[in-house]
Protein backbone atom coordinates (compact mmCIF):
# COMPACT_ATOMS: atom_id res chain seq x y z
CA UNK A 1 0.00 0.00 0.00
CA UNK A 2 1.45 3.25 -1.26
CA UNK A 3 0.55 6.31 1.48
CA UNK A 4 0.81 9.81 -0.13
CA UNK A 5 2.23 12.39 2.21
CA UNK A 6 -0.34 14.47 1.85
CA UNK A 7 -2.70 11.77 3.18
CA UNK A 8 -1.26 11.32 7.06
CA UNK A 9 -2.02 14.90 8.12
CA UNK A 10 -5.43 14.57 6.63
CA UNK A 11 -5.99 11.42 7.80
CA UNK A 12 -5.21 12.54 11.68
CA UNK A 13 -6.94 15.89 11.17
CA UNK A 14 -10.18 14.08 10.34
CA UNK A 15 -9.37 11.33 13.28
CA UNK A 16 -8.95 14.55 16.28
CA UNK A 17 -11.50 16.94 14.81
CA UNK A 18 -14.05 13.92 15.10
CA UNK A 19 -13.13 13.01 18.47
CA UNK A 20 -13.39 17.10 19.70
CA UNK A 21 -16.37 17.49 17.76
CA UNK A 22 -17.94 14.28 20.12
CA UNK A 23 -16.49 16.57 23.05
CA UNK A 24 -18.35 19.33 22.20
CA UNK A 25 -15.72 21.15 20.27
CA UNK A 26 -15.92 23.55 17.31
CA UNK A 27 -12.74 23.51 15.54
CA UNK A 28 -12.53 22.99 11.85
CA UNK A 29 -9.17 22.33 11.35
CA UNK A 30 -5.97 21.18 13.18
CA UNK A 31 -2.85 23.20 14.12
CA UNK A 32 -0.46 20.04 13.90
CA UNK A 33 1.85 22.31 16.13
CA UNK A 34 -0.56 22.00 19.13
CA UNK A 35 1.20 19.23 21.97
CA UNK A 36 -1.22 16.21 21.71
CA UNK A 37 -3.24 17.33 24.72
CA UNK A 38 -3.59 20.96 24.26
CA UNK A 39 -6.62 22.01 26.00
CA UNK A 40 -8.34 23.83 23.27
CA UNK A 41 -8.41 19.82 21.59
CA UNK A 42 -10.57 19.14 24.49
CA UNK A 43 -9.00 15.48 24.24
CA UNK A 44 -7.83 13.47 27.08
CA UNK A 45 -5.85 10.73 27.71
CA UNK A 46 -8.74 8.24 27.13
CA UNK A 47 -8.75 10.28 23.51
CA UNK A 48 -5.43 10.20 22.73
CA UNK A 49 -5.52 6.28 23.21
CA UNK A 50 -8.34 6.17 20.53
CA UNK A 51 -6.72 7.72 18.15
CA UNK A 52 -3.29 5.77 18.36
CA UNK A 53 -5.59 2.90 18.17
CA UNK A 54 -6.46 4.25 15.21
CA UNK A 55 -2.91 5.16 13.82
CA UNK A 56 -2.42 1.60 14.84
CA UNK A 57 -4.46 -0.17 12.70
CA UNK A 58 -4.42 2.30 9.27
CA UNK A 59 -0.60 2.85 9.20
CA UNK A 60 0.86 -0.22 11.33
CA UNK A 61 2.94 2.31 13.20
CA UNK A 62 3.29 2.20 17.46
CA UNK A 63 4.53 5.78 17.95
CA UNK A 64 4.07 5.70 21.97
CA UNK A 65 6.10 1.99 21.93
CA UNK A 66 9.80 3.73 20.91
CA UNK A 67 11.28 6.69 22.93
CA UNK A 68 10.74 9.64 22.23
CA UNK A 69 6.97 9.63 22.20
CA UNK A 70 6.04 12.81 20.32
CA UNK A 71 4.54 15.49 21.76
CA UNK A 72 3.09 17.85 18.92
CA UNK A 73 0.23 16.34 16.24
CA UNK A 74 3.27 17.56 13.99
CA UNK A 75 5.74 14.81 15.77
CA UNK A 76 2.98 12.54 15.38
CA UNK A 77 2.49 12.85 11.21
CA UNK A 78 6.48 13.04 10.71
CA UNK A 79 6.63 9.19 13.10
CA UNK A 80 4.04 7.97 11.03
CA UNK A 81 5.51 8.69 7.77
CA UNK A 82 8.87 7.52 8.20
CA UNK A 83 7.33 4.50 9.65
CA UNK A 84 5.93 4.01 6.77
CA UNK A 85 8.77 5.49 4.76
CA UNK A 86 10.67 2.61 6.36
CA UNK A 87 7.98 -0.35 5.41
CA UNK A 88 7.91 0.83 1.92
CA UNK A 89 11.25 2.18 0.40
CA UNK A 90 10.89 3.88 -3.06
CA UNK B 1 -19.98 6.83 60.83
CA UNK B 2 -18.82 9.53 58.82
CA UNK B 3 -19.27 9.88 55.01
CA UNK B 4 -16.62 12.33 53.45
CA UNK B 5 -16.72 13.33 50.22
CA UNK B 6 -14.01 15.59 49.12
CA UNK B 7 -11.28 16.24 46.28
CA UNK B 8 -8.45 17.47 47.77
CA UNK B 9 -5.63 14.79 49.40
CA UNK B 10 -4.71 17.70 52.10
CA UNK B 11 -8.74 17.55 53.29
CA UNK B 12 -7.68 14.20 54.73
CA UNK B 13 -5.20 15.45 57.44
CA UNK B 14 -7.61 16.85 59.78
CA UNK B 15 -9.37 13.23 59.67
CA UNK B 16 -6.13 11.57 60.74
CA UNK B 17 -6.07 13.97 63.37
CA UNK B 18 -9.52 12.99 64.81
CA UNK B 19 -8.54 9.54 64.10
CA UNK B 20 -5.44 9.85 66.12
CA UNK B 21 -7.28 11.16 69.07
CA UNK B 22 -10.70 9.20 68.66
CA UNK B 23 -12.24 5.88 67.95
CA UNK B 24 -14.57 6.75 65.00
CA UNK B 25 -14.90 5.48 61.40
CA UNK B 26 -15.23 7.77 58.20
CA UNK B 27 -15.96 5.98 55.43
CA UNK B 28 -14.57 8.49 52.35
CA UNK B 29 -16.65 8.23 48.86
CA UNK B 30 -16.60 10.44 45.74
CA UNK B 31 -20.73 10.11 46.36
CA UNK B 32 -22.47 8.56 49.01
CA UNK B 33 -25.54 7.31 47.05
CA UNK B 34 -23.50 5.27 44.37
CA UNK B 35 -21.97 3.20 47.24
CA UNK B 36 -24.03 -0.09 48.22
CA UNK B 37 -24.89 -1.13 52.05
CA UNK B 38 -21.78 -1.48 53.94
CA UNK B 39 -21.24 -2.97 57.77
CA UNK B 40 -20.54 -0.41 60.26
CA UNK B 41 -17.28 -0.87 62.32
CA UNK B 42 -18.19 1.96 64.83
CA UNK B 43 -20.93 -0.08 65.92
CA UNK B 44 -18.92 -3.71 65.84
CA UNK B 45 -15.53 -2.23 67.23
CA UNK B 46 -16.99 0.69 68.57
CA UNK B 47 -13.03 0.72 70.72
CA UNK B 48 -11.30 0.99 67.45
CA UNK B 49 -10.44 3.71 64.84
CA UNK B 50 -11.62 2.31 60.89
CA UNK B 51 -11.12 4.21 57.67
CA UNK B 52 -13.16 3.06 54.98
CA UNK B 53 -11.60 3.45 51.09
CA UNK B 54 -13.75 3.25 47.84
CA UNK B 55 -12.34 0.52 45.24
CA UNK B 56 -13.27 -0.45 42.10
CA UNK B 57 -13.37 -4.05 43.25
CA UNK B 58 -12.66 -7.10 41.44
CA UNK B 59 -15.86 -6.91 40.00
CA UNK B 60 -15.55 -3.05 38.70
CA UNK B 61 -18.14 -2.16 40.77
CA UNK B 62 -17.61 0.28 43.40
CA UNK B 63 -17.21 -0.33 46.85
CA UNK B 64 -16.28 0.18 50.55
CA UNK B 65 -13.31 -1.46 52.24
CA UNK B 66 -12.69 -0.69 55.88
CA UNK B 67 -9.41 -0.66 56.95
CA UNK B 68 -8.01 -0.43 60.51
CA UNK B 69 -6.41 2.94 61.31
CA UNK B 70 -3.63 1.27 63.57
CA UNK B 71 -2.62 -0.72 60.77
CA UNK B 72 -2.58 1.84 57.53
CA UNK B 73 -0.67 4.55 60.38
CA UNK B 74 2.09 2.19 61.22
CA UNK B 75 2.47 0.74 57.11
CA UNK B 76 3.14 4.98 56.40
CA UNK B 77 7.04 4.09 55.88
CA UNK B 78 9.22 5.30 58.83
CA UNK B 79 12.38 3.70 57.61
CA UNK B 80 12.53 5.85 54.26
CA UNK B 81 9.99 8.83 55.29
CA UNK B 82 10.99 12.07 53.87
CA UNK B 83 10.48 14.73 56.73
CA UNK B 84 9.10 18.07 55.25
CA UNK B 85 8.97 17.33 51.97
CA UNK B 86 6.21 17.81 49.67
CA UNK B 87 4.26 15.38 47.76
CA UNK B 88 2.12 16.07 45.05
CA UNK B 89 -0.67 13.42 43.67
CA UNK B 90 -3.61 13.08 41.41
CA UNK B 91 -4.54 10.32 43.36
CA UNK B 92 -8.19 10.51 44.41
CA UNK B 93 -8.63 11.59 48.28
CA UNK B 94 -11.40 8.46 48.78
CA UNK B 95 -8.93 5.98 47.44
CA UNK B 96 -6.32 3.47 48.97
CA UNK B 97 -3.68 5.05 47.04
CA UNK B 98 -4.67 8.63 47.91
CA UNK B 99 -5.25 8.03 51.28
CA UNK B 100 -1.69 5.86 51.49
CA UNK B 101 0.32 9.24 50.13
CA UNK B 102 -1.49 11.76 51.89
CA UNK B 103 -0.67 9.97 55.36
CA UNK B 104 2.93 9.72 54.52
CA UNK B 105 3.10 13.39 53.45
CA UNK B 106 0.88 13.85 57.00
CA UNK B 107 3.32 11.19 58.95
CA UNK B 108 6.54 13.42 57.38
CA UNK B 109 5.10 16.47 58.88
CA UNK B 110 4.72 17.91 55.55
CA UNK B 111 2.18 19.13 52.60
CA UNK B 112 0.69 17.28 49.62
CA UNK B 113 -0.92 18.78 47.01
CA UNK B 114 -3.68 17.10 44.73
CA UNK B 115 -2.78 17.22 40.85
CA UNK B 116 -5.43 17.33 38.13
CA UNK B 117 -5.36 16.26 34.23
CA UNK B 118 -4.70 19.78 33.42
CA UNK B 119 -0.42 19.77 32.67
CA UNK B 120 0.17 23.27 31.97
CA UNK B 121 -1.52 24.05 35.85
CA UNK B 122 0.34 20.87 37.46
CA UNK B 123 3.71 21.83 36.06
CA UNK B 124 3.40 25.24 37.16
CA UNK B 125 2.41 24.11 40.99
CA UNK B 126 5.32 21.37 41.05
CA UNK B 127 7.81 24.24 40.38
CA UNK B 128 6.08 26.74 42.52
CA UNK B 129 5.45 24.77 45.16
CA UNK B 130 8.96 22.96 45.07
CA UNK B 131 7.04 19.29 45.15
CA UNK B 132 10.26 16.69 45.94
CA UNK B 133 7.86 13.87 45.82
CA UNK B 134 5.31 12.64 44.10
CA UNK B 135 3.01 9.52 43.97
CA UNK B 136 1.18 8.31 40.67
CA UNK B 137 0.33 6.09 37.89
CA UNK B 138 3.45 5.60 35.09
CA UNK B 139 1.09 6.78 32.77
CA UNK B 140 0.21 9.91 34.55
CA UNK B 141 4.19 11.04 34.70
CA UNK B 142 4.79 10.09 31.28
CA UNK B 143 2.18 12.20 29.74
CA UNK B 144 2.65 14.50 32.32
CA UNK B 145 6.20 14.94 31.09
CA UNK B 146 5.63 14.96 27.64
CA UNK B 147 3.06 17.75 27.35
CA UNK B 148 5.85 19.75 29.10
CA UNK B 149 8.10 19.50 26.74
CA UNK B 150 12.15 19.14 26.55
CA UNK B 151 12.31 23.30 26.03
CA UNK B 152 10.01 23.80 29.41
CA UNK B 153 11.64 20.83 31.32
CA UNK B 154 15.37 22.00 30.39
CA UNK B 155 14.38 25.92 31.32
CA UNK B 156 12.73 24.94 34.40
CA UNK B 157 14.30 21.30 35.50
CA UNK B 158 12.32 19.37 38.03
CA UNK B 159 13.93 16.52 39.98
CA UNK B 160 12.01 15.45 42.79
CA UNK B 161 13.69 13.44 45.63
CA UNK B 162 11.01 10.53 45.48
CA UNK B 163 8.99 9.11 42.27
CA UNK B 164 6.41 6.56 43.81
CA UNK B 165 4.45 4.34 41.28
CA UNK B 166 1.55 2.31 41.86
CA UNK B 167 -2.22 1.80 40.26
CA UNK B 168 -0.90 0.14 36.69
CA UNK B 169 1.51 -2.71 35.40
CA UNK B 170 5.18 -0.43 34.84
CA UNK B 171 6.03 -0.97 31.32
CA UNK B 172 9.55 -1.32 30.50
CA UNK B 173 9.85 1.46 27.66
CA UNK B 174 8.37 3.75 29.81
CA UNK B 175 10.63 3.34 32.98
CA UNK B 176 13.63 3.81 30.56
CA UNK B 177 12.00 6.99 29.66
CA UNK B 178 11.41 8.17 33.69
CA UNK B 179 14.99 7.12 34.11
CA UNK B 180 16.20 9.93 31.48
CA UNK B 181 14.30 12.23 32.63
CA UNK B 182 14.84 11.67 36.52
CA UNK B 183 18.31 10.06 36.72
CA UNK B 184 18.78 11.42 40.38
CA UNK B 185 15.49 10.09 41.74
CA UNK B 186 14.78 7.63 44.12
CA UNK B 187 12.17 5.16 42.86
CA UNK B 188 9.43 2.94 44.62
CA UNK B 189 6.85 0.90 42.49
CA UNK B 190 4.55 -0.56 44.39
CA UNK B 191 1.80 -3.15 43.46
CA UNK B 192 -0.99 -2.79 46.00
CA UNK B 193 -4.86 -3.18 46.47
CA UNK B 194 -7.34 -1.49 48.26
CA UNK B 195 -8.56 -4.79 49.27
CA UNK B 196 -4.66 -6.50 50.14
CA UNK B 197 -2.76 -3.56 50.69
CA UNK B 198 0.95 -3.73 49.50
CA UNK B 199 1.93 -6.93 48.10
CA UNK B 200 5.27 -5.92 46.57
CA UNK B 201 7.60 -3.27 46.31
CA UNK B 202 10.39 -2.56 44.12
CA UNK B 203 12.85 0.29 43.71
CA UNK B 204 13.85 -0.94 39.76
CA UNK B 205 12.30 0.56 36.47
CA UNK B 206 11.82 -2.84 35.00
CA UNK B 207 8.65 -4.14 35.98
CA UNK B 208 9.72 -7.20 38.10
CA UNK B 209 9.51 -7.55 42.23
CA UNK B 210 11.72 -9.63 44.03
CA UNK B 211 9.61 -12.22 45.64
CA UNK B 212 11.21 -11.22 48.62
CA UNK B 213 9.20 -8.52 48.90
CA UNK B 214 5.69 -10.74 48.52
CA UNK B 215 7.11 -13.06 51.85
CA UNK B 216 7.91 -10.30 54.16
CA UNK B 217 4.47 -9.12 54.26
CA UNK B 218 2.43 -12.69 53.75
CA UNK B 219 3.11 -16.03 55.92
CA UNK B 220 2.19 -17.81 52.58
CA UNK B 221 1.74 -17.18 48.73
CA UNK B 222 0.52 -19.51 45.61
CA UNK B 223 -0.67 -19.28 41.89
CA UNK B 224 -3.76 -20.87 41.04
CA UNK B 225 -3.72 -21.07 37.22
CA UNK B 226 -1.86 -17.91 37.21
CA UNK B 227 -3.29 -15.66 39.41
CA UNK B 228 -1.70 -14.75 42.40
CA UNK B 229 -3.38 -16.00 45.91
CA UNK B 230 -1.95 -14.66 49.75
CA UNK B 231 -2.83 -16.15 52.80
CA UNK B 232 -4.24 -13.75 54.99
CA UNK B 233 -5.74 -14.93 58.75
CA UNK B 234 -5.51 -18.55 57.38
CA UNK B 235 -7.34 -17.75 54.05
CA UNK B 236 -6.22 -17.67 50.53
CA UNK B 237 -7.64 -14.59 49.24
CA UNK B 238 -6.78 -13.85 45.33
CA UNK B 239 -5.36 -10.82 44.59
CA UNK B 240 -7.19 -11.18 40.81
CA UNK B 241 -4.01 -10.21 38.74
CA UNK B 242 -1.98 -12.73 36.61
CA UNK B 243 1.62 -12.64 37.67
CA UNK B 244 4.51 -14.28 35.74
CA UNK B 245 7.47 -15.88 37.73
CA UNK B 246 11.58 -15.73 36.48
CA UNK B 247 14.79 -15.95 38.31
CA UNK B 248 13.75 -15.33 41.87
CA UNK B 249 11.57 -12.26 40.49
CA UNK B 250 7.64 -11.77 39.67
CA UNK B 251 5.62 -9.25 37.39
CA UNK B 252 2.36 -8.20 36.78
CA UNK B 253 1.08 -8.96 33.51
CA UNK B 254 -2.94 -8.17 34.24
CA UNK B 255 -6.33 -8.42 35.24
CA UNK B 256 -7.32 -12.42 35.16
CA UNK B 257 -10.61 -11.49 35.78
CA UNK B 258 -13.20 -10.05 33.68
CA UNK B 259 -11.72 -6.16 34.30
CA UNK B 260 -9.83 -3.76 32.25
CA UNK B 261 -7.96 -1.53 33.84
CA UNK B 262 -8.04 1.82 31.88
CA UNK B 263 -5.74 4.53 33.04
CA UNK B 264 -6.15 3.22 36.63
CA UNK B 265 -9.93 2.73 36.82
CA UNK B 266 -11.43 -0.75 36.87
CA UNK B 267 -13.64 -1.36 34.12
CA UNK B 268 -16.31 -4.26 33.95
CA UNK B 269 -15.91 -5.97 30.89
CA UNK B 270 -18.91 -8.26 31.24
CA UNK B 271 -21.16 -4.97 31.75
CA UNK B 272 -20.07 -3.63 28.43
CA UNK B 273 -20.96 -6.99 26.39
CA UNK B 274 -24.48 -6.61 28.40
CA UNK B 275 -24.82 -3.33 27.14
CA UNK B 276 -23.88 -3.94 23.51
CA UNK B 277 -26.27 -6.75 23.04
CA UNK B 278 -28.98 -4.45 24.09
CA UNK B 279 -29.14 -2.46 21.18
CA UNK B 280 -31.04 -3.78 18.22
CA UNK B 281 -29.04 -5.61 15.39
CA UNK B 282 -26.40 -7.14 17.88
CA UNK B 283 -26.56 -11.11 18.20
CA UNK B 284 -23.46 -11.29 20.12
CA UNK B 285 -20.98 -8.77 21.91
CA UNK B 286 -17.89 -9.45 24.06
CA UNK B 287 -15.83 -6.81 25.49
CA UNK B 288 -12.00 -7.39 25.74
CA UNK B 289 -8.77 -5.62 27.56
CA UNK B 290 -6.53 -4.81 25.16
CA UNK B 291 -2.82 -2.94 25.70
CA UNK B 292 -2.78 0.70 25.36
CA UNK B 293 0.98 2.59 25.24
CA UNK B 294 -1.55 5.25 26.63
CA UNK B 295 -3.73 4.35 29.05
CA UNK B 296 -2.43 0.65 30.42
CA UNK B 297 -5.65 -0.92 29.14
CA UNK B 298 -7.85 0.05 26.34
CA UNK B 299 -11.34 -1.93 25.68
CA UNK B 300 -11.83 -3.65 22.48
CA UNK B 301 -15.13 -4.89 21.78
CA UNK B 302 -16.09 -7.70 19.24
CA UNK B 303 -19.67 -7.97 17.95
CA UNK B 304 -21.38 -9.81 15.30
CA UNK B 305 -24.58 -8.35 13.49
CA UNK B 306 -27.68 -10.73 13.65
CA UNK B 307 -28.23 -9.70 9.67
CA UNK B 308 -24.25 -8.73 8.87
CA UNK B 309 -25.32 -7.49 5.37
CA UNK B 310 -27.82 -5.08 6.44
CA UNK B 311 -27.21 -1.55 7.54
CA UNK B 312 -23.98 -1.96 9.72
CA UNK B 313 -22.20 1.32 9.99
CA UNK B 314 -25.67 2.71 11.38
CA UNK B 315 -25.92 -0.35 13.93
CA UNK B 316 -22.07 0.52 14.90
CA UNK B 317 -23.38 4.07 15.10
CA UNK B 318 -26.56 3.34 17.56
CA UNK B 319 -23.91 0.30 19.75
CA UNK B 320 -21.49 3.40 19.99
CA UNK B 321 -23.99 6.00 20.98
CA UNK B 322 -25.72 3.60 23.35
CA UNK B 323 -22.56 2.66 25.13
CA UNK B 324 -21.09 6.24 25.75
CA UNK B 325 -25.28 7.19 27.07
CA UNK B 326 -24.26 4.36 29.91
CA UNK B 327 -21.04 4.18 30.44
CA UNK B 328 -18.36 6.41 32.01
CA UNK B 329 -15.50 7.65 29.86
CA UNK B 330 -12.94 5.21 30.70
CA UNK B 331 -15.16 1.75 29.51
CA UNK B 332 -16.29 3.54 26.02
CA UNK B 333 -14.42 0.69 23.85
CA UNK B 334 -11.99 2.59 21.62
CA UNK B 335 -11.55 -0.10 19.24
CA UNK B 336 -14.41 -1.80 17.09
CA UNK B 337 -14.27 -5.33 15.33
CA UNK B 338 -17.22 -6.99 13.40
CA UNK B 339 -16.71 -10.63 13.52
CA UNK B 340 -18.73 -13.88 13.14
CA UNK B 341 -20.21 -15.82 15.48
CA UNK B 342 -18.88 -19.54 15.24
CA UNK B 343 -18.35 -22.55 17.80
CA UNK B 344 -15.90 -22.09 20.39
CA UNK B 345 -13.42 -24.88 21.55
CA UNK B 346 -16.05 -25.81 24.65
CA UNK B 347 -18.76 -25.47 22.23
CA UNK B 348 -20.32 -21.98 23.31
CA UNK B 349 -20.76 -19.45 20.88
CA UNK B 350 -17.90 -17.42 20.48
CA UNK B 351 -16.94 -14.84 17.70
CA UNK B 352 -14.21 -15.71 15.51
Amino acid sequence: MTIHDSAIPIRIENLVLSIHQRNGGALSSLNLDLVLLDKSLLLDSLDLAEVMVAVEREFNCSPFSVPPPPRTWRDLVNLIQNCVERRNPE
Amino acid sequence: MTFLTSSRLDDLFPLFERMDNEACAIALAPAQPTLPQTPDPERDFPEESWLGVTSSGSTGLPRLIWKKWSDLRSSASRKHLLLNCPWASPFQPWTYAGVMVALQAWVGNSTILSLTSDWDSNWQDLLRHQIQAISCTPTFLDLQMQSVGLASREANPWSPIQITLGGEPLRPGLGLRLTEWFPKTRYTVIYATAELGTLLKSHTLDGWYDIASLESRFTGWRLVQGTLEVLIDERWVSSSDTIEIHDGKMRVIGRSDNVANVAGSKVNLAEISRLAEEVPGILHAVAVAENSSITGQIVCLKYALINDANESSGTQRRLEEHLRKHLPKEAWPRRWVQSAVGMGPNSKRALT
